[in-house]
C-alpha cells in the first residue's frame, strides 16, 4: 500500500491499477484527480478506461475508502 | 416527454444547478436540469453546517430544512486542549433532502424542467462550437441542443473538462473526506466541533456537528497527498473508535471536497461552470453550500443575460468570470493562504496556539488579542508561524 518512494516524495510508478469496487462509494474523488479523464462514473458504476490511463497513481491517493488500489512493481 | 432543444441545460442537481436553474428560468429562459442520481440531494455528500446569514443573503429555506441552530465553534487542539469561538454569524446545520428538494422545488416552480437518472456523458459540438449534451437516459440515449450549458456537476465535473476548461485538482488540493452519522449518543447542541492533528486528519480536521442531542455528524477530510498509509476512512474508524464508542452508525458516505485557488476561468463558448465544479467551495472549511448558490444564481443570470443578447461566445460569458472575482476571487485567495498556512503547522505549534487561545476568555477574542498575549508568553510561535509563509 506504499505508493510513494520514501526519498524526495516521488511515488513509484505503478504496474497496474485494481478497482475493488465492493469498497466504493461512487463519491467522485477519482475522477477529481485524474488528469487524463479516463475514469466513467455513473450512479452506482465505475470504469477506468485503461488505455488513457497514464498509471500516474492520483486516484488511489485520493480514494477515501480504499476502492482504488495501486500495485507497484 | 424531453424537447429536443432548451436555451439553457444544467448539468448537476446540487444547489449550485438548481439555484441557476431558477434564476435562469426566472428570467424567462428554456432551462433543462439534468441529475444523474435518481433523486436530489441524495446521496448526502455533505457534513449538513452552513453560516445562517449569509445563507439567508440568497435563499430563505424551508423551516423543516434546518435542524439545529448553533451559536459557537469549538476547536479541539491535538494534545486535547479545547477552546471556544462565538460567532457573529450564527451557524445551523441543514437536512440537506429537504433543503435540496426545496431548492428543485423552486427551480421547477420557476418554470425550469428537471430530469433525474439523466447520466450526461459527452458534448455535442457544432462546427467547433457546443450545442448540447449526450445523456443517458432509462430508456437509451439522446443528444439534447442547447445554446449555453452550465456545469454544476460537481467536484468530480468532467463537462467543464469537455469544454476545454482545466478542472481536476492535484491531490494536495483536494480534501478526501468520509462522514458517519452516527446515532445513539449525546452531543451538545449549541456547538460544532473541530478537532486538528496528523494523527485525527494530516492535512484537514474531523468534525462533529450535531443533528439533535443524539445524532451527528461525524466526519473528516484529508489532504489527498496524504494518504499513503491510511485513507479517511481508516482515520474516521480510528477517530469514532476513541471519541464515541459503541455508537451506532446511521450512514456512512464518502467524497471530495475542492480546497484550491480559484480557477483561471470558470466560463467558455456556450458554457459556465458553477460551485464545486468551479472549485468555489471555500478552501479552509470545506464549505460550499452558500458559495455555490450564490455562483449558482451569477450564473443564471448572466446565462439568461446573454441569451437575450443574443451572444454566447467565450468573450460574452467572461463577465462571469470576472464577476465572481470581483465578488469572492479575493477572499477565496486569502483562505487558500490560511489553508496552506495552517497545513503546514506542526501538532506542537498548534497545541501551543491552543494554549494561548484557551487563555483568553472567549469573549475578548480578537486578533489584536491573540497576537499581543502570543507575542508576551509564547514569541516563538510567531517565528514557527512566519516560517510557515516562507
Amino acid at each position: 500500500m506504499n505508493y510513494r518512494a520514501k526519498r524526495k516524495g516521488k511515488r513509484t510508478e505503478l504496474t497496474s491499477l485494481i478497482i475493488k469496487e465492493e469498497n466504493c462509494d461512487y463519491c467522485g474523488c477519482c475522477v477529481a484527480v485524474c488528469p487524463v479523464d479516463c475514469i466513467e462514473l455513473e450512479e452506482k458504476k465505475i470504469s477506468i478506461d485503461m488505455i488513457k490511463c497514464t498509471l500516474c497513481g492520483n486516484c488511489p491517493y485520493a480514494c477515501p475508502v480504499s476502492a482504488l488500489v495501486g500495485e507497484t512493481a | 416527454m424531453i424537447n429536443d432543444s432548451y436555451d439553457i441545460i444544467v448539468v448537476g442537481g446540487g444547489p449550485a444547478g438548481t439555484t441557476a436553474a431558477r434564476w435562469a428560468a426566472l428570467g424567462g429562459a428554456s432551462v433543462l436540469l439534468l441529475e444523474k442520481d435518481r433523486e436530489l440531494g441524495i446521496p448526502v455528500r455533505c457534513a449538513e453546517a452552513v453560516g445562517w446569514k449569509t445563507l439567508l443573503k440568497y435563499v430563505q429555506p424551508n423551516p423543516q430544512a434546518v435542524t439545529v441552530k448553533l451559536n459557537s465553534v469549538r476547536f479541539i487542539a491535538p494534545d486535547g486542549t479545547e477552546f471556544v469561538f462565538k460567532t457573529d454569524d450564527v451557524g445551523c446545520i441543514l437536512n440537506r433532502r429537504i433543503f435540496d428538494h426545496d431548492l428543485g422545488r423552486m427551480a421547477a416552480q420557476a418554470g425550469a424542467r428537471i430530469i433525474t437518472r439523466a447520466y450526461v456523458n459527452g458534448l455535442v459540438f457544432q462546427s467547433g462550437k457546443i450545442g448540447g449534451v449526450k445523456v443517458s437516459l432509462p430508456d437509451g440515449n439522446k443528444e439534447i441542443k442547447a445554446k449555453i450549458i452550465i456545469a454544476a456537476d460537481g467536484v468530480e465535473s468532467r463537462v467543464g473538462r469537455w469544454a476545454g476548461i482545466r478542472t481536476h485538482h492535484v491531490p494536495k488540493d483536494l480534501e478526501s473526506c468520509y462522514q458517519m452519522t452516527l446515532g445513539g449518543i449525546s452531543v451538545n447542541t449549541d456547538y460544532v466541533s473541530c478537532y486538528f492533528g496528523t494523527n485525527v486528519a494530516p492535512g484537514g480536521y474531523a468534525w462533529v456537528f450535531p443533528k439533535d442531542e443524539d445524532t451527528a455528524n461525524v466526519g473528516l477530510g484529508i489532504s489527498a497527498n496524504r494518504s499513503e498509509e491510511l485513507k479517511a476512512q481508516d482515520y474516521l474508524e480510528r477517530f469514532v473508535e476513541k471519541r464515541f464508542p459503541g455508537a451506532s452508525v446511521l450512514a456512512c458516505v464518502a467524497g471530495g471536497v475542492p480546497n484550491t485557488k480559484p480557477f483561471k476561468k470558470v466560463h467558455g463558448d456556450g458554457i459556465l461552470l458553477a460551485g464545486d465544479a468551479a472549485g468555489q467551495a471555500s478552501p479552509l472549511t470545506g464549505g460550499g453550500i452558500t458559495n455555490a448558490i450564490a455562483a449558482g444564481k451569477l450564473a443564471g443570470e448572466i446565462a439568461c443575460e446573454s441569451l437575450k443578447n443574443g451572444s454566447y461566445l467565450e468573450k460574452n460569458l467572461a463577465v462571469y468570470t470576472k464577476k465572481w472575482e470581483d465578488q469572492w476571487g479575493g477572499e477565496h485567495r486569502r483562505l487558500y493562504r490560511i489553508k496552506e498556512v495552517v497545513n503546514k503547522l506542526s501538532d506542537v505549534t498548534l497545541n501551543n496556539a491552543a494554549h494561548i487561545l484557551a487563555e483568553i476568555p472567549s469573549e475578548q477574542i480578537t486578533l489584536k488579542q491573540v497576537f499581543r498575549t502570543t507575542l508576551a508568553r509564547h514569541p516563538k510561535i510567531l517565528i514557527d508561524i512566519a516560517r510557515c509563509f516562507l
